[in-house]
């Protein structure tokens, strides 16, 4: 009898060691993985921060390339008003995206003042009752915007004029 | 029934070598995982480089520059075509970036000092930019300068690019090299191994002669030319010449619109729009560009408009 209770004994104090191992093991695998949580948290901020880096180079970039694209362009630094009328993306909507992302573009005439506020150019109202044009809008809206804005000489062909205006790109990320 | 005299000790050593093994082999495959995405990001980081040296041309009619890479790159530049889809991927290992810049290179980009040099395309109203990339030694050897064309292309080749208007070497020890003919004979004589590569030009049309094939292909205008000298093949050369295509289409297109347009607001050059209209539907024109009376038609009409004090359409 004395014997099986010291057996029992040894038994549970053997249980209760393995018991704590195992503890031991579960609590350092917890330690590990929350180093691992806090290890790519701050890793996936710091991948976040530069993809914005890279969106800012590129909203840069891009102004220059819109301006000098040849779909729309009149020259060194110019922006052919009939060109951009009739530059639609959604023809070679591959191209397009690549090319403009999800940045959504739009010039609108400052000097000489328009006649009209907010109204957008299409081949009706052109050249007189509009003030901006859109040349993309293929975007996926996101809370998230950054927005640049540049000068830029708009041509008008018809009358071989020139206005000034303003390149607006709102980068969504 | 529990045993006397069992030991925990055996079971403790096998629950801690099996739990240090997975624990290890975890941490192992992590590391390398984390090294691997490192190594990727590095590679990436490199093509986008290079991706961006090509974007500070693109307002550029013609321009040179050395591009020095952070490292000794393998890129290769290759024109894919995923669903009918072409593209230019710019590759370095598992790290790629596909554009549609009408990119060429004649081989591996392994220098650490590459040459990017761009030309407008103008047919007759701006297209797009070629571009094209070499290792800093590679050398461009032209059968002789006589005759425009030959002239041209000699002359027209930037100076920074290694050029000789002869062909008096060893093309068996011609590694990588470009050899342009103006004779079709002597072209398909010097089909030889290696990675030298071996093209007849004349005035309208461009052939590759590799070991066992011979691809032959028109080309518009000088700077696609170029870009068959600079494709690393025949079959480089054809996806890139219809990525340009497209792109010609869709500027047809603008400028149709735009002379229509033109055309129904000013009486007194309305012909003359309409002329350039009908033109530039043509399928002809579309179809096969490369007829220069269509170009130069174009031209001509374009001047009479300022001739005429109408705007002008290019």
């Amino acid at each position: 009898m004395e014997i099986n209770a010291l057996h029992y004994f040894k038994m549970k104090r053997a249980q209760v060691q393995f018991m704590e191992m195992v503890f031991v093991l579960l609590i350092l695998i917890i330690i590990i993985f929350i180093g691992m949580f806090f290890y790519f948290s701050f890793s996936l901020k710091n991948i976040e921060e530069r993809g914005e880096e890279l969106t800012d180079i590129d909203a840069t970039v891009i102004i220059d390339s819109v301006i000098g694209l040849p779909e729309i362009s009149c020259g060194v630094n110019c922006i052919d008003t009939v060109k951009v009328l009739y530059l639609n993306p959604e023809n070679d909507a591959d191209y397009y995206k690549y090319l403009f992302k999800n940045m959504k573009i739009t010039i609108k005439k400052i000097y000489p003042g328009p006649t009209t506020r907010d109204v957008r150019c299409i081949v009706d109202n052109y050249p007189l009752d509009c003030d901006y044009f859109v040349v993309n809008e293929m975007v996926k809206i996101t809370p998230k915007k950054e927005v640049i804005q540049n000068a830029v000489p708009l041509y008008y062909p018809l009358n071989k004029e020139y206005a000034f205006g303003l390149i607006r790109i709102e980068v969504f990320k | 029934m529990e045993k006397r005299g069992v030991s925990m000790f055996p079971f403790v050593l096998i629950f801690v070598i099996i739990a240090g093994a997975v624990i290890l082999f975890f941490f192992f495959g992590f590391s390398k995982d984390i090294l691997r995405q490192g190594k990727t990001l590095n590679n990436l980081e490199i093509v986008n480089l290079l991706d961006r040296k090509l974007d500070s041309f693109t307002l550029a009619k013609n321009a040179i520059n050395t591009f020095d890479m952070p490292a000794k790159p393998e890129i290769k530049i290759n024109c894919t075509d995923e669903f009918g889809k072409k593209k230019t991927r710019i590759q370095f290992k598992e790290a790629k970036r596909d554009t549609y810049k009408l990119i060429v290179a004649p081989g591996l980009l392994k220098e650490k000092r590459l040459i990017g040099w761009t030309l407008a395309w103008e047919y007759p109203f701006k297209i797009d930019n070629f571009y094209y990339l070499a290792n800093d030694n590679v050398i461009f050897y032209f059968q002789g300068t006589s005759g425009n064309l030959a002239n041209m292309l000699f002359n027209n080749l930037p100076q920074r690019f290694k050029k000789f208007s002869t062909i008096n070497v060893d093309l068996n020890r011609a590694n990588e090299n470009v050899f342009v003919y103006y004779n079709e004979v002597d072209a398909r004589n010097s089909r030889f191994g290696g990675n030298a590569k071996v093209i007849f030009v004349d005035n309208n049309k461009v052939v590759f002669f590799d070991r066992e094939t011979e691809i032959s292909e028109e080309y518009w205008g000088l700077p696609m030319l170029y870009s068959a000298i600079f494709a690393e093949n025949g079959h480089e050369y054809k996806c890139i010449k219809n990525m340009a295509h497209k792109r010609l289409k869709a500027m047809s297109e603008i400028y149709k619109k735009k002379a229509d347009y033109l055309g129904r607001n000013n009486q007194e050059c309305r012909y003359v729009y309409s002329q350039i209209y009908a033109h530039l539907s043509d399928n002809n024109f579309l179809d096969r560009p490369l007829d220069s009376r269509y170009n130069a038609v174009l031209v001509q009409l374009n001047q009479q408009l300022n001739g005429n004090k109408c705007p002008a359409l290019f």
